[in-house]
């Protein structure tokens, strides 16, 4: 811009426009969104007030951040702040996604790469994937114990099935052109694989992270329920037990916030690995 | 590779191995291919076809379309097999893809995830080599495919001209003796293509590898080949085959119009109306 003697031509201030009419467009779709929190925020605050709603039942917002301050407004290291839990509950989550979803890849990948594991073990993916998850809990945590074995266990297990069925169905959605292309090139099976195959199945893998990511966190909380010594789950129960309803509320609150950010995490990290997707097939 | 037990009829194949003419780079005897069908009626793709190409030469295949000349390339490609006939390239059989034949396909078939360079040296570094000495004469080819200073581009970067023009360089990546084209301008406009007509022709007039085309334009038979191979349709044979005798380099402007070219097409169409 220092250079004075360049004249900004028609692209450029077309350019220019198209970017700050998004800018602008942005600033309101935030602003849009602000005033739905806060007048969803107004709506709740008079329910409780005006119909008299007890806090055991459901407190009022400034409740509910209080109970999330004093959680929050304390030194990590403190038993009553949500940072051990929470870090309990994340790295036994990302463990047990870790797990599932890498043994989901390779089993989905043998699954779509030779037709008699394909046979051999889609029946039992039909039947276990549509087998409500969390019923199995019980067991995990007789099997695996209180601790974080059965944590770890159960979100492995609901990270598993949707990176199964995802890397399966990309793989199998490769162009046949492109296998062709590796065909006529004399290309050994795992190098189509590496070449072609896995990276056509990424957008559907990418998909089965972004599921796997959010229901490990899922089956965590469910085993913790069941019995555990730490975790976001035990917070829960014990605000429960003496109805701490705004204490409920703040760790719902930390949990969902947990979720949006590892779901933006995928996200992002999908946007810059398969940059090239939609932008023309050949 | 060099198993010629597998071929369906081995005296034959041993024969055509044995005679192998000076300068014939293809020679295919007796090609039949049969195709099953889900209605249970099979279907005779080639019946009996015999062809030759010499070593440099560029043929073009034009047929309507169902008459077996993309079948004709699948074998040609090492894709599919015979059912009867020989096929021999540069006098060894063909049971199997070679690094000998090089395939573009009627749509540039890139991998979006790899940069243009990366594509172009695919074959070579396919099978755990590396690029080694062929980096070179690679560099070369983009230059002379107009698509140096795009290395590092993805191929949706690029116009469709332009990746078909990457897929032309990838097929010649291995200096391969044959390069087979499958319509590889099909899928661009009519302005496009007649562009690109005129690429294929400087890079082969640098190259002088041997080229089979498959086309169903008359146009661009006569423009880029030495001899166009007219075929019938189902069950496809070959009807004639015809010299094109126009200077090199031909020039859209001068080429279409020019007498040879009025005789050759009108020829050729009334075959294809038969």
């Amino acid at each position: 811009m220092t250079d004075l003697s360049h004249e900004p031509s028609a692209l450029d201030l077309v350019a220019a426009n198209a970017q700050s009419r998004r800018r602008r467009e942005r600033f309101a779709n935030v602003g849009i969104a602000i005033a739905g929190a806060l007048a969803l925020l107004l709506i709740w605050k008079l329910a409780v007030m005006l119909l008299n709603v007890p806090p055991y039942i459901l407190p009022a917002p400034e409740g509910v951040f209080t109970a999330l301050w004093s959680g929050i407004a304390v030194s990590p290291a403190s038993p009553l702040g949500f940072y051990l839990p929470l870090w309990s509950t994340l790295s036994n989550a990302l463990f047990g996604f870790l797990i599932g979803a890498g043994l989901g890849l390779v089993v989905g990948s043998l699954m779509a790469e030779f037709r008699p594991v394909e046979t051999a073990l889609m029946p039992y993916a039909f039947a276990l994937q549509s087998l409500p998850k969390v019923a199995i809990a019980p067991l995990i945590v007789i099997w695996c114990g209180f601790g974080d074995g059965s944590k770890i266990a159960m979100a492995a297990l609901l990270a598993f099935f949707p990176m199964l069925v995802n890397s399966f169905a990309g793989m199998r959605s490769a162009d046949i052109e492109r296998i062709e292309l590796m065909k006529v090139l004399s290309a050994s099976r795992f190098e189509t694989y590496r070449l072609v195959k896995l990276p056509s199945a990424a957008p559907y893998i990418f998909a089965g992270l972004d599921m796997g990511i959010v229901y490990a966190l899922l089956g965590t909380i469910v085993a913790e329920f069941l019995g555990a010594q730490e975790g976001m789950g035990v917070v829960i129960t014990k605000a429960q037990a003496v109805t701490d309803v705004a204490g409920v509320f703040a760790v719902l609150t930390i949990l969902g916030a947990t979720g949006i950010m590892l779901h933006l995490i995928v996200r992002r990290s999908q946007r810059s690995l398969i940059h090239w997707m939609d932008r023309g097939q050949h | 590779m060099t198993v010629a037990a597998t071929m369906t009829l081995p005296s034959k194949a041993a024969a055509a191995g044995a005679v192998a003419r000076s300068g014939a780079l293809i020679e295919a005897k007796g090609i039949v291919k049969i195709y099953p069908t889900v209605s249970g009626e099979p279907v005779l793709a080639l019946d009996q076809v015999d062809m030759s190409v010499e070593d440099g030469e560029f043929v073009c295949l034009v047929g309507p379309s169902g008459c077996g000349k993309s079948t004709l390339m699948r074998l040609l490609a090492g894709l599919d097999r015979a059912d009867a006939g020989t096929f021999s390239l540069g006098g060894t059989a063909i049971d199997g893809p070679s690094a000998e034949v090089g395939v573009v396909f009627q749509q540039a078939t890139l991998l979006p995830w790899l940069t243009v360079w990366q594509n172009v040296t695919l074959p070579l570094r396919v099978g755990g080599h590396d690029i080694g000495d062929r980096e070179a004469p690679v560099r070369e080819l983009l230059k002379i495919a107009a698509l140096q200073g795009f290395e590092n581009k993805y191929p949706y970067e690029l116009s469709g001209g332009m990746q078909q023009r990457v897929a032309i360089v990838r097929a010649l990546a291995r200096d391969p003796k044959l390069l087979l084209m499958d319509e590889p301008f099909g899928a661009l406009d009519a302005l496009t293509r007649e562009k690109m007509n005129a690429e294929l022709q400087r890079i082969w007039l640098a190259s002088r590898k041997t080229v089979v085309l498959i086309t169903h334009s008359i146009d661009e038979a006569i423009f880029l080949g030495d001899r166009v191979v007219v075929m019938s349709p189902r069950p496809g044979r070959i009807v004639r085959e015809l010299k094109v005798e126009l200077p090199r380099p031909r020039i859209a402007a001068e080429t279409f119009g020019h007498p040879e070219h009025v005789k050759l097409s009108r020829e050729i169409r009334a075959l294809l109306e038969g």
